[in-house]
């Protein structure tokens, strides 16, 4: 008993530590109890972390320990969410197998783009598609592309084919917080990605990895809007110097030089890059900004971001809020660096291409621009096990692959920065990963040099003559009224 | 792992070591101090194990012999001498060697904290030449001084005789190593506070200065440019004083005084006062070991002036190996000659201008000691003082916007600037009204300590 008493002696001349052991013993507890059905613990070692971790790393995901009462009291809840993690998984494997089971042309088909790996057939009718869950296109669309890497001869196939549903389970773990209001509407935009999505969706593997804007010639898509507006009319020859895109059906797109003033009923998406675009990029007065530091397609319509609009004001609002309420003609989506932290290109791809489809959605006649993940320079992509440009490359040609050549474009400002060996040069950038201030003019002027006009937009010459007159208002340049331009091709 | 502030460290690592530490008898204490402390090193850089333990070894020997040739009596002085400067220039060619190794060839070429514990072998070998070290030294005791894992990566540059090795005792006859709950709450105390200035004012400084360099020196504006310049000083400063808690408080926690590196800088009335009060071992180092050597001030104004630019010169060389480090303990030379060969007399008139210096010189030659490239610093220097125009694509709203995010940190820099806070602090350390604000903190800084490190796929975000 004296021994006891005198602990507690003891105890008492050292408040701090007393106070600091009663706590950390608590933290541990709430780690230990919450690891696993709280907290993901994937990456987890109790070797290297003290158990309290998970509850601070939850803490930064905005779970918050007094949860795990509440998810003991609703049991149910509790269990639908394991229940919806399993069947998710379940979805997976299942697409897994079938996905084995069928002959496995998807690499040949891929290399191959006239093939058309997906789709030019939806615009014949997306029925019976449409009551896919996103579980199962998800599941689905991984498996292909696990099938695609277990046919590349690069092999790795077996690490590869681990990965799906860990994927899963790392994607849910990382998109939190869905508000209602956002999945309400989802759902109505839900009905319109349904008719749009594909049946046999899979992506161009790295093989047929676009070099640059111009040789970009893509499977087209149809997200349910595409249109002919963007043609230029038939018949039409263009000098040789001339550069654009050719789409499957044979139609040529310009890429070709625009005015300051096509920038503004554009909307420019992205993460701390884009952000960087926004304060140096010379373009605050021309364009509307929705940027923000790590926004990835896992977290793009969760969080709420700086809209920054060419007159000048700024707000906080979710990308839902942004499109419902604002009308834009071009959209530009430059995100996919933050991603690379989550493993697997399939995944990524899939919440890539479900960004595409409800923007598109939500904005039926902008011209959507996909913008390549800029590389990073050559020491970091030597050092860095994640973000380097091995990944980014592959990650581009997923995301290249979701252009149609109609009205969504692929453009890739790597093949004007980058040096020969496809490195970021390191007088661009500090850090290796975000340009240089003043480099932030060459990313404007690329956007510049490589844009696609409407043909209602061109006139007889294949000049779009209002576009580059003074624009008369920020928001509503000349161009961009609906000219008779049109009847005159 | 061997990063104070880490959760690797402070939730794994010495917690265990602790409780077998305290587990241990007395007598068998330094046994877990020395195996815990190679461990600790062969976690952070199991590649020079050998070397450190080569080091330790021969230092051991070489010290034996000078304390053999020391104490017998003046007429082997001579010969202990020829001891001491055989065994301090090996240590210094082993420190130069990889230090030019780690500038020509690659980085990994310096052991961690060689730095650190050459110079705690020099100050060993010529305090027992010089009779500082009462008794001969054993071995282990040694080899615990030189490898301790509190101070081996970045100091203090503790002497051997304020360790309280072998029952050593201070001057009024106590004990230097004590066990008692009285210490070891201080050592806590000392850590938390440690921890907090480093994870949640240096770390999160860190940032500004890393936004700057992301923009490009060339697209600051000079309200930012100085804002950095500021910045930077108090990311140097608390996260090398709030180190240096730390390591201060880890060595209490294990019985160990309380070594103070630090002494309110920023509150110095002069450039070479401020040095007494930085880093202070580090100074305390060069003071005994290279400037007393050389004369001191004692002598003619020419040696003076010698004797501290090659002090400073020294002290520049032994931060970095570029030249950036030279010019920044040049530039620090001159300014101290100056201020005591003359300015002397007018600054005790007029304590300001020795205030300025400090308040704005010391953050100027940070800056100096932060950009490593020439050229990157003579762009920086010309956003500080934009005489001749700015180029570049500057952004002016910059420091508004930074500022608007960055003032809290700011804020508090400055106030802990003040000594009379964190001494009150201090005095009050066993009130609630401390500890528990201070336990509150401690756990802020987790929050930071866990976030930042344990999950690689969720540091980065750009």
């Amino acid at each position: 008993m004296r021994r006891i008493s005198d602990v507690f002696r003891g105890l008492r001349a050292m408040p701090l530590f007393t106070t600091l052991m009663i706590t950390t013993l608590s933290a541990s507890a709430l780690g230990a109890a919450g690891r696993g059905r709280l907290y993901d613990d994937s990456m987890f070692d109790p070797l290297r972390q003290p158990y309290l971790s998970l509850v601070f790393q939850g803490l930064r995901e905005g779970v918050f320990p007094w949860e795990l009462a509440e998810r003991r009291g609703e049991a149910a809840k509790a269990g639908g969410e394991d229940a919806q993690a399993s069947a998710s998984e379940a979805a997976g494997k299942g697409a897994e197998e079938t996905a084995v089971e069928s002959p496995a042309g998807n690499a040949g088909e891929a290399a191959s783009p006239a093939d058309g790996a997906w789709d030019n057939s939806s615009s014949d009718g997306s029925g019976p598609e449409s009551g896919a869950s996103s579980e199962e296109a998800a599941g689905a669309s991984e498996a292909e592309a696990d099938n695609m890497n277990a046919d590349s001869p690069e092999g790795e196939g077996t690490a590869q084919a681990e990965e799906p549903q860990a994927v899963t389970a790392k994607i849910g773990g990382i998109s939190v917080v869905i508000t209602p209001a956002m999945q309400r509407a989802e759902e109505e935009a839900g009905t319109m990605i349904a008719a749009a999505r594909t049946e046999n969706a899979s992506y161009v593997s790295a093989a047929a990895e676009p070099e640059g804007v111009n040789s970009a010639v893509m499977d087209a898509a149809d997200y349910g809007a595409a249109s002919a507006r963007y043609l230029d009319p038939p018949g039409t020859e263009y000098p040789g110097e001339t550069e654009g895109i050719f789409a499957p059906d044979g139609n040529y797109y310009r890429l070709q030089s625009v005015p300051e003033s096509y920038f503004s009923d554009a909307l420019f998406i992205g993460d701390s890059r884009t952000d960087g675009l926004a304060e140096y990029g010379d373009m605050e007065k021309l364009t509307t900004f929705f940027a923000k530091d790590a926004l990835s397609v896992y977290r793009l319509w969760s969080q709420r971001a700086a809209v920054r609009s060419a007159d000048g004001t700024r707000s906080e609002e979710t990308l839902l809020e942004l499109l419902t309420a604002r009308h834009f003609h071009k959209i530009y989506l430059s995100v996919g660096i933050n991603e690379l932290g989550v493993p697997a290109t399939a995944g990524f791809y899939q919440k890539y291409r479900e960004a595409l489809e409800l923007i598109r959605a939500l904005q039926p006649d902008a011209i959507l621009y996909i913008q390549g993940i800029m590389h990073v320079t050559r020491a970091r992509s030597a050092s860095d096990p994640v973000y380097n440009n091995t990944a980014i490359t592959e990650r581009n040609a997923a995301i290249a692959s979701l252009a149609n050549g109609r009205d969504i474009f692929y453009i890739d400002m790597n093949s004007v920065f980058c040096d020969e060996n496809g490195d970021l040069p390191a007088e661009y950038s500090a850090d290796g990963v975000h340009l240089k201030a003043s480099r932030y003019l060459l990313w404007r002027q690329f956007l510049m040099d490589n844009a696609v006009i409407r043909a209602e937009e061109l006139d007889d010459t294949g000049e779009a003559p209002g576009l580059w007159e003074e624009a008369p208002a920020a928001c509503e340049p000349a161009g961009w009224k609906q000219s008779d331009a049109r009847d005159g091709i | 792992m061997v990063i104070f502030s880490g959760a690797e460290f402070a939730f794994r690592f010495f917690p265990v070591f602790l409780v077998v530490y305290y587990l241990t008898p007395r007598a068998y204490r330094d046994v877990i101090l020395f195996l815990g402390s190679i461990f600790f090193y062969a976690a952070g850089e199991p590649r020079f194990v050998a070397v450190l333990l080569g080091l330790i070894l021969f230092n051991w020997i070489a010290g034996q012999r000078i304390y053999a040739r020391a104490a017998a009596g003046s007429p082997d002085r001579r010969r202990a001498r020829r001891a001491l400067v055989s065994a301090v220039s090996v240590n210094v060619f082993v420190l130069i060697l990889c230090k030019a190794l780690a500038l020509t060839v690659s980085s990994a070429f310096l052991p961690l904290g060689m730095s650190f514990y050459i110079f705690r072998m020099i100050s060993y070998a010529a305090d027992l030449y010089r009779g500082k070290i009462a008794g001969r030294p054993g071995f282990l005791e040694t080899a615990c001084y030189f490898s301790m894992f509190p101070q081996i990566t970045q100091g203090p540059i503790m002497r051997y005789g304020e360790g309280g090795f072998g029952g050593a005792a201070d001057s009024e006859g106590r004990p230097l190593r004590q066990y008692s709950a009285a210490r070891f709450e201080d050592g806590v105390i000392s850590f938390a506070m440690g921890a907090c200035m480093k994870l949640l004012l240096a770390d999160r400084l860190g940032i500004l200065w890393n936004e700057i360099a992301k923009i490009g020196y060339d697209s600051i504006s000079t309200p930012l440019a100085w804002m950095g310049a500021y910045g930077y000083s108090f990311q140097l400063y608390y996260d090398f004083w709030g180190y240096s808690l730390m390591a201060a408080g880890i060595g209490m926690m294990l019985g160990f005084p309380y070594i103070r590196n630090f002494h309110h800088p920023y509150a110095c009335g002069s450039v070479s006062q401020f040095y007494r009060c930085w880093h202070m071992t580090l100074g305390a180092w060069f003071r005994d070991y290279v400037y007393f050597p050389l004369g001191g001030s004692r002598g003619s104004r020419a040696e003076t002036v010698f004797s501290l630019m090659t002090v400073w010169l020294l002290t520049g060389l032994w931060h970095g190996g570029t030249l950036n480090f030279l010019l920044w303990g040049g530039i620090l030379g001159v300014i101290i000659v100056w201020e005591k060969l003359v300015l002397h007399s007018l600054m005790k008139k007029i304590p300001l201008i020795g205030r300025i210096h400090v308040l704005l010189l010391i953050p100027l030659t940070w800056v100096i000691f932060a950009v490593t490239d020439l050229h990157a610093m003579e762009v920086y220097f010309m956003r500080l003082f934009p005489f001749f125009g700015v180029e570049g694509n500057v952004n002016p709203g910059d420091a508004v916007k930074y500022l608007r995010s960055f003032w809290p940190l700011f804020a508090a820099s400055i106030v802990l600037l003040f000594p009379a806070v964190s001494e009150l602090a201090v005095r009050r350390r066993r009130s609630p009204a401390v500890f528990i604000p201070l336990a509150a903190l401690f756990w802020w800084a987790v929050y930071y300590m866990i976030n930042s490190s344990s999950n690689p796929f969720l540091y980065f975000s750009f």
